[in-house]
């Protein structure tokens, strides 16, 4: 029961999301499928980012304010909107052979998908998951918002009080609903963010292959074994994060290829939101800022008009700043120490250089861990190789980087971990970064792979299928 | 494409099996994703010192130093919360882990630790009798960890 009434409680936090959508973005094409992950990414951060202004006003009303302004926002655009959530088209349900096939390629995942729930739903959160997150979740719950004295106080800095509050700030949303604190139930946040990024995967790969490749690709991801065993089943927001990672790389690559503004400001906002749900995301937005940058100033230096540039790194920065600035800025306001690293100096590198081949060492053990990621770096760098061509075309080598260059940039962080010994740091969070980029490199693998199909479609033309039941028959887009 | 439909078919097969295998586990080997250390009883001793530990004053948390104590601390930090618990470690500072570290005291600090932060209970781990500590109740869980209520 505790876990239908959480589940209830995300549908507010959807149809908000999904009117943010609406009102900030003019993103066409998107079905069911891919609306409501969209929805579920900004419908967080919206209630995330309601509950931390309203803290700093109202704090011990903050959380009642939060849930009066979201529910409003989504009683009224359910009920102006209700004629387009009819309209919006559904599954793929068109009887043919390639129907057939995906069924038979969905059954393993599906029950991938259901064992992965029932083990969520029989384990706890995983250390940091409880200690870390749902700490912060059950402070906002119990004072009514985010109080200024947690953030300062040094008995809780076991719970890292620098760490963003996304998740958090959900999880004190599903306590709300509750009316206590429940540790286990809100599991199910978890599970929906997993759910949602394979939707969001499966949306995203659809102009690139057939619905059997979709199924099977996404089915694969949905078991890749560090995300299905580990990271799924737990309450770290590892997840979360990459479902906002999805959708600003989805959108980034969307913008290099049709130019359109609104897929280039969906992709900023997603990028930004990524430094609410982990500190990681910084090493994320960094990356698509420093892209964007020379893309605009340097790829499109002779072609676009000094307007234009100006527009498209306007579109890029604004979000962030207003997303990212209030949390910063609340973060130097209490003096919210950094617990793990130490501020980034020349010093810093000169002194702890002799970690780089022990850094290397490792990075090297997680791309031939098959127990993780089973052939997926192998398989990511064959087919890198064999597309090397592709590399001059900026929607590929966008992707490509977005893989390799934060690998780098996480890697050169453990240069000033402070953490004695540094390995240690690095033996309980780099396998989790390697997670995040994980999922792109399965996507790059995708999306330059995709004259499989042709070969794929040749070997299962050969296979019997049955004749067509008397479905109904609905719009199919590939 | 023949190469790489091997590669994908190797891919799905060992991840579907490894997946379903660790799933497994977790029904017949009490398997755990990101497990923290802590031994599955340990919540009763955590329970013990919901019921003794007054909300409104500070607890101590008492053991040696080290990683196997911080997961520990960190549970009880959860869910004794609001009650501020104060980590108190006896012995040279050992804890590899640099975001927190428990104050090491000598012994003989240790009840004026005690008396600074008005600790209302202690939780005492794999401390074997720890010197001249307050007097006060003790309510013995295992042959490893007692709370000590101090006397008022």
């Amino acid at each position: 029961m505790t876990d239908f009434i959480v589940l209830l409680s995300l549908i507010p936090v959807l149809i908000a999301g999904d009117w943010l959508r609406s009102q900030l973005f003019d993103v066409d094409g998107h079905n069911k499928l891919a609306q409501w992950p969209l929805a579920l990414a900004l419908g967080s951060a919206l209630v995330a980012y309601i509950l931390f202004l309203t803290s700093l006003i109202v704090l011990p009303q903050a959380i009642r304010l939060t849930l009066l302004l979201v529910l409003l926002l989504a009683i009224s655009h359910l009920f102006h909107s209700r004629t387009h959530f009819l309209r919006l088209k559904g599954w793929d349900s068109h009887w043919n052979r390639e129907s057939q096939i995906a069924l038979a390629m969905a059954v393993p995942f599906i029950l991938v998908i259901v064992s992965t729930v029932v083990v969520a739903a029989t384990t706890d959160l995983g250390f940091d998951g409880l200690v870390t997150w749902a700490f912060k979740s059950k402070v906002a719950y119990e004072a009514g918002g985010w109080p200024g004295s947690y953030f300062v106080e040094p008995l809780h800095r076991v719970s890292h009080q620098e760490y963003p509050l996304l998740i958090p700030s959900l999880e004190a949303w599903a306590y709300a609903f509750l009316g206590r604190v429940d540790e286990r139930a809100v599991k199910v946040i978890f599970l929906i963010f997993y759910l949602g990024l394979l939707a969001m995967f499966y949306e995203g790969i659809r102009p690139h292959v057939s619905l059997p490749l979709r199924m099977l690709y996404t089915g694969m991801l949905s078991a890749l074994p560090y995300l299905a065993s580990l990271a799924a089943v737990s309450g770290y927001v590892d997840v979360p994060l990459m479902l906002f990672l999805l959708g600003a790389t989805l959108f980034m690559r969307r913008w290099l290829v049709t130019g359109k503004q609104a897929d280039l400001l969906l992709s900023a906002v997603l990028a930004a939101l990524t430094v609410w749900v982990k500190r990681e995301g910084v090493v994320y937005w960094g990356f698509n800022a420093l892209f964007v940058v020379a893309y605009t100033l340097w790829w499109q230096r002779s072609r676009w008009p000094t307007s234009k540039k100006w527009s498209v790194l306007a579109c890029f920065f604004a979000p962030a700043l207003i997303i990212l600035l209030p949390w910063y800025a609340f973060l130097a306001y209490y003096r919210v120490p950094n617990s793990d690293f130490s501020p980034v100096t020349l010093a810093t590198v000169r002194t702890n250089v002799d970690r780089a081949p022990i850094i290397i060492r490792q990075l090297l053990a997680q791309y031939f861990s098959l127990g993780r990621w089973g052939l997926l770096w192998i398989i990511f760098t064959l087919v890198l190789v064999w597309r090397r061509l592709d590399l001059n075309q900026p929607p590929v080598l966008y992707l490509c980087l977005s893989v390799v260059v934060p690998v780098i940039l996480f890697a050169s962080t453990f240069l000033f971990s402070v953490w004695e010994p540094f390995a240690l740091h690095m033996d309980l969070s780099l396998e989790r970064l390697y997670l995040h980029v994980a999922l792109l490199a399965w996507f790059f693998v995708v999306t330059q792979t995709s004259d499989f199909d042709t070969w794929f479609s040749t070997i299962t033309s050969t296979l019997p299928h049955t004749a067509a039941p008397n479905l109904k028959k609905d719009t199919h887009d590939r | 494409m023949a190469f790489f439909a091997l590669l994908l078919w190797a891919q799905l097969i060992f991840s579907l099996g490894l997946t379903l295998w660790r799933h497994s586990l977790v029904f017949f080997s009490d398997w755990t994703s990101y497990p923290s250390g802590v031994p599955a009883t340990y919540d009763e001793f955590i329970t013990l010192a919901l019921q003794h530990c007054p909300a409104d004053a500070p607890t101590i948390y008492l053991s040696p130093p080290g990683d196997v104590y911080t997961a520990r601390y960190a549970r009880i930090h959860y869910f004794l919360y609001p009650r501020q618990i104060v980590w108190l470690g006896l012995g040279p500072i050992t804890s590899p882990v640099a975001r927190w570290q428990p104050f090491d005291l000598s012994a003989d600090q240790l009840q004026q630790a005690v008396n600074h932060y008005e600790a209302g209970c202690l939780l005492v781990e794999d401390v074997p009798t720890p010197g001249p500590l307050v007097s006060g109740q003790s309510i013995q869980f295992d042959s490893a960890r007692y709370i000590l209520i101090p006397a008022s």
